[in-house]
């Protein structure tokens, strides 16, 4: 089997800091979202960082990774993030694409959060459709992601395993572990992790996501702040032999947090994760 | 519920604070004032502080300063379909803060970065702004982090704002515009 790839997000215009990763990493991540700006009404996203990526691409394994798709919505996903994926795949070339398994827009207005959707038939089967739409659309690997909950369940009939399995097994696509959103639901409601991991299809996991965050109000956040705690990398550790299929672990960490962490200190954390979980 | 009235609901009640939709079931009763609601909207708003305070930089210490920058934040998000691109969401907060606001000079201030930030992005030409204070003292006082006293610096002045000035815009006393 061979050994996963480490990734870290590249969002933000910032040469000094991609040159630093690079050295560190064999892929990078980035968010259409991210490096988009709106200019007339129209996203587009920023010429100078699609640059830098089609240069990088050479060397690294370069992975998608939205958050304003809104795969949950009942109303529709977006159609001007996909816009900006189209863009995206035109100008870059991807090794795969992947988005949150949520929403973030009702009817049209924004909540300005991801929020899970109930698991239950009804979303399950405007789900799969919708993946199945975004495969037909980009001819590369397309992969979901868990999502940390902040709002207790509602209506859902299935575990967060059986849900993920049958859209993996309704579609093929393939998914992102995000260690730490199951870290925070562990934290936040009392999920079992163990009993999650036992009936997720480990097969369909090709990615996995680390990051930290903070705690307010007693509940642990996905606000992607800080280096990735001990426990949540040694989880990972623990994990990573299961997944036959892995091929990229990702930090992240965004663009908002690398001034208060620092360079120094964002390459120590790449260095310890990689020496932690040997990749 | 069905997945569209379940999240039709959630928005109205992330937009109204300690409100109910109607026909709420249990589910909706028990989340109205549960910590998990009030946190997930606290992440929406923290969200939105975080890119306002680095994009209205002006306003936003204004705002600091007057220690009214959280609560108008707060006040914006619940009532506006907040955009997640930034260049939006910044004239959404200005154009939000020059309709609600009674104070002349945050009311002057939001109107001159807005279309400060509109002529250096080619979108206006020229505009001015009315102000009721010297406009130089103002800015001095918020970009070099100084103690905000407008009072000895009342006037009536107007910031001519245009693409072709060296820097965007003239402070122009009215008595000169007589």
């Amino acid at each position: 089997m061979p050994k996963p790839i480490l990734s870290y997000t590249y969002d933000k215009n910032d040469t000094t800091l991609l040159e630093l990763v690079q050295r560190h990493v064999g892929a990078v991540e980035t968010t259409a979202d991210t490096i988009s700006f709106m200019m007339n009404n129209k996203a587009t996203l920023n010429e100078e960082i699609v640059a830098q990526l089609n240069a990088l691409s050479s060397t690294h394994k370069i992975l998608s990774h939205g958050v304003g798709l809104s795969i949950g919505s009942y109303s529709g996903y977006s159609e001007a993030y996909l816009a900006l994926m189209d863009e995206l795949y035109q100008e870059v070339p991807l090794y795969w694409h992947s988005e949150h398994l949520g929403y973030t827009t009702v009817d049209g207005e924004n909540i300005n959060v991801m929020l899970p959707v109930n698991r239950n038939d009804e979303c399950l089967a405007m789900i799969c459709k919708r993946v199945e739409q975004i495969q037909k659309r980009y001819p590369i690997p397309f992969l979901l992601e868990n999502i940390a909950h902040l709002l207790p369940d509602y209506n859902c009939i299935y575990s967060e395993a059986e849900f993920l399995n049958a859209i993996v097994r309704n579609t093929g696509c393939g998914l992102i572990l995000d260690v730490y959103n199951i870290a925070c639901d562990v934290h936040n409601f009392g999920f079992n992790m163990d009993d999650f991991l036992a009936k997720l299809n480990l097969d369909a996991v090709k990615e996995i996501h680390l990051a930290n965050g903070s705690i307010y109000k007693d509940k642990m956040m996905d606000i992607h702040s800080r280096a990735v705690s001990e426990d949540v990398l040694q989880k990972t550790k623990e994990i990573i032999p299961s997944l036959k299929n892995l091929e990229f672990v990702t930090y992240e960490l965004m663009p908002e947090a690398i001034p208060s962490m620092g360079y120094v200190a964002i390459e120590q954390e790449l260095i310890r994760i990689k020496n932690t979980l040997e990749l | 519920m069905d997945t569209k009235t379940y999240q039709e609901n959630i928005l109205f009640m992330l937009k109204h604070p300690g409100v109910l939709p109607d026909e709420a079931d249990v589910y909706l009763k028990e989340l109205k004032d549960s910590v998990e609601l009030e946190v997930t909207r606290d992440i929406s708003i923290w969200w939105r502080t975080v890119q306002i305070e680095k994009y209205c930089v002006l306003t936003s210490n204004y705002l600091k300063k007057k220690q009214c920058f959280d609560e108008e934040v707060r006040q914006f998000y619940l009532q506006t379909n907040v955009s997640p691109y930034i260049e939006v969401m910044a004239m959404q907060f200005y154009d939000y803060l020059l309709i609600t606001t009674t104070d002349n000079l945050l009311h002057s201030l939001a109107a001159f970065e807005k279309y400060l930030i509109k002529i250096k992005r080619g979108e206006v030409i020229e505009y001015e702004v009315q102000w009721q204070y010297e406009p130089y003292a103002i800015l001095d006082m918020l970009l070099q982090n100084k103690d905000l006293k407008p009072e000895p610096f009342t006037g009536n002045y107007t910031t001519f704002m245009a693409s072709y000035l060296e820097d965007h815009f003239e402070v122009i006393p009215q008595d000169e515009l007589l």
